[in-house]
């Protein structure tokens, strides 16, 4: 009977784990539906840049780490508009609106600064 | 590293580009699908890593048969004599070890669309999706005589390698005095500006070391096919004694025991010789069915650079049609935003999502002389009424002048870029 209950008891575990799992994986998967969405929408803009900004320090073409959210976005439009010198800057900041330098500004100051900067 | 910490790892952020997308996959306990990627280059690599840090548990397997990475880009520095091939040389070990992206290193022998899969001396690969990024062919059918055993005497160093240290070679141990000539193809092929910036650092070089020397330049095209105006002004600068540019210049035949290259007008008899041959997509794409009748490179969407004569077969790179894609030019950094454009839409097609707009850029350097460089740079986005890749109103141009500034960024760009890549 013991033996018996032990196993019910094992058994129940068993499912129960297996429940939980079913439900950890629905919620891990619909947040990250909605949200790998926006992530990845972003990231769309982001990932080219990465082509000349590294995370080295030394470089010449600077590091887009830990920077603050207002100074990447002003910077960008600031080029855009032409008030920023650098005519290889100017050339790329106008490639995207005002709305897409946004989602840059946020990419580069949080999930690319928290995720990717040491 | 147990499959606990390496997923782990690559969740907090190894060089990840912050794509949280990962989370996703953590409790699948197989592969969700099998991506099997031809050509471990510029495009190949962007594509697998992007595929890696969206979802780690999707498997991506690279096929190349070379077993290390030898860059296009900076391989002018080689033959410049500014650089040795160890510079431009990295292992795939990181993206094995850190991303789980595995390797194997033979050629392809075909592409088996009906079944799915690829075939290499020793393996049936077979795939989910398959990315193909096999580069250019090299192309010599336009030259009559031509053999490969003349490769020694006329290397191309058009692909990154044992040539290119060849002519880094000859061209250093060519006496004061001696004639280099260099053939430039018709365009499209392979890196826009690159054979003009090999000239510029070839005579930077023999002006510094061998003052004596020339340089007989013969290119197909009419003109200098990309950065014309800077080249040109560089070259009546500097080197005005020693680049002898012609036109309309197409090599026909060769003859290697005279070293002569023969165009429709003229014979050259040189020294040192660099034929960089017209260039096509590779023959393994035609014989699956991926060319279209009497065209050269394949054909794509250019949404998501799926292939528009085959099922789950994605095509990026150079060898991409530009009539389908839209006037992109066939250089590494495109095909590293290809390669992320098209991992993003595989991923949104296992997932079986919506797939999201491509937006890719583009800035090629180069060097005018051992000293200072040149660029061109632009944004590109889809134009949905023209169904084409295009460059975004204003946002393209070149670098104003040439400056040491601009060579340092382009050997920090290079740094950046190959670690985008590699690490």
């Amino acid at each position: 009977m013991a033996n018996f209950l032990i196993r019910k008891k094992l058994c129940m575990i068993k499912i129960n784990k297996y429940l939980n799992l079913i439900i950890l994986f629905n919620i891990l998967f619909n947040i990250n539906i909605s949200f790998a969405n926006e992530a990845w929408d972003k990231a769309r803009l982001a990932m080219p840049c990465a082509g000349c900004h590294g995370l080295k320090e030394t470089s010449s073409i600077p590091s887009l780490c830990n920077l603050e959210e207002k100074y990447i976005y002003n910077s960008l439009l600031e080029y855009k508009e032409k008030k920023r010198e650098n005519y290889l800057m100017q050339i790329i900041a106008n490639g995207y609106t005002e709305n897409e330098i946004r989602s840059l500004s946020v990419y580069f100051s949080k999930t690319f600064s928290e995720k990717v900067c040491k | 590293m147990n499959r606990r910490s390496f997923l782990s790892s690559l969740f907090y952020g190894v060089s990840s580009f912050g794509l949280s997308g990962s989370i996703i996959s953590q409790s699948y306990a197989k592969p969700l699908a099998k991506v099997v990627i031809l050509g471990g280059g510029w495009g190949g690599l962007s594509a697998a890593k992007t595929i890696k840090l969206l979802s780690p548990e999707v498997e991506v397997i690279v096929v190349e048969k070379e077993n290390m990475f030898r860059s296009c880009p900076i391989s002018n520095w080689v033959i410049g004599q500014l650089k040795s091939m160890e510079d431009i040389t990295f292992k795939y070990d990181r993206l094995k070890n850190v991303y789980g992206i595995k390797f194997i290193n033979e050629e392809v022998l075909e592409i088996n669309i009906d079944k799915k899969s690829l075939i290499t001396k020793n393996y049936n690969i077979n795939y989910d999706k398959l990315i193909l990024s096999p580069g250019v062919e090299l192309d010599y059918s336009s030259i009559d005589n031509w053999n490969a055993s003349f490769l020694n005497t006329f290397p191309a160093a058009w692909k990154a390698g044992k040539e290119t240290e060849l002519l880094a070679y000859k061209i250093k141990n060519m006496s004061n005095g001696g004639v280099i000539s260099i053939s430039i193809p018709l365009s499209p092929y392979r890196c826009p500006p690159g054979p003009y910036e090999r000239i510029s650092l070839i005579a930077s070089y023999i002006k510094k070391y061998k003052p004596a020397s020339k340089l007989i330049v013969l290119d197909a095209n009419q003109k200098i096919v990309s950065k014309g105006k800077l080249f040109k002004k560089a070259w009546d600068q500097m080197y005005s004694d020693i680049i002898e540019y012609r036109s309309d210049s197409r090599v026909v035949e060769v003859n290697p025991k005279k070293g002569i290259l023969s165009t429709d007008f003229d014979d050259i008899i040189c020294d040192v010789a660099n034929l960089i041959p017209p260039q096509k997509a590779p023959k393994l794409l035609d014989n699956a069915g991926l060319i279209k009748k009497n065209e050269s490179w394949a054909s794509v969407n250019p949404y998501d650079f799926k292939s528009t004569l085959a099922q789950d077969v994605f095509i990026i790179g150079d060898s991409t049609s530009q009539i389908s894609v839209g006037k992109v030019p066939k250089s590494g950094y495109i095909a590293n935003s290809m390669g992320k454009v098209c991992g993003l839409a595989v991923i949104c097609e296992i997932f079986d999502k919506v797939k999201l707009s491509p937006s890719m850029i583009n800035t090629c350097y180069s060097l005018i002389s051992s000293e200072e460089g040149i660029s061109v740079s632009a944004v590109y986005s889809y134009n949905e009424d023209l169904q084409k890749i295009v460059s975004v109103d204003g946002a393209s141009g070149l670098s104003p002048e040439s400056s040491s500034i601009i060579k340092d960024n382009a050997w920090d760009w290079a740094q950046s870029i190959w670690a985008d890549m590699l690490s």
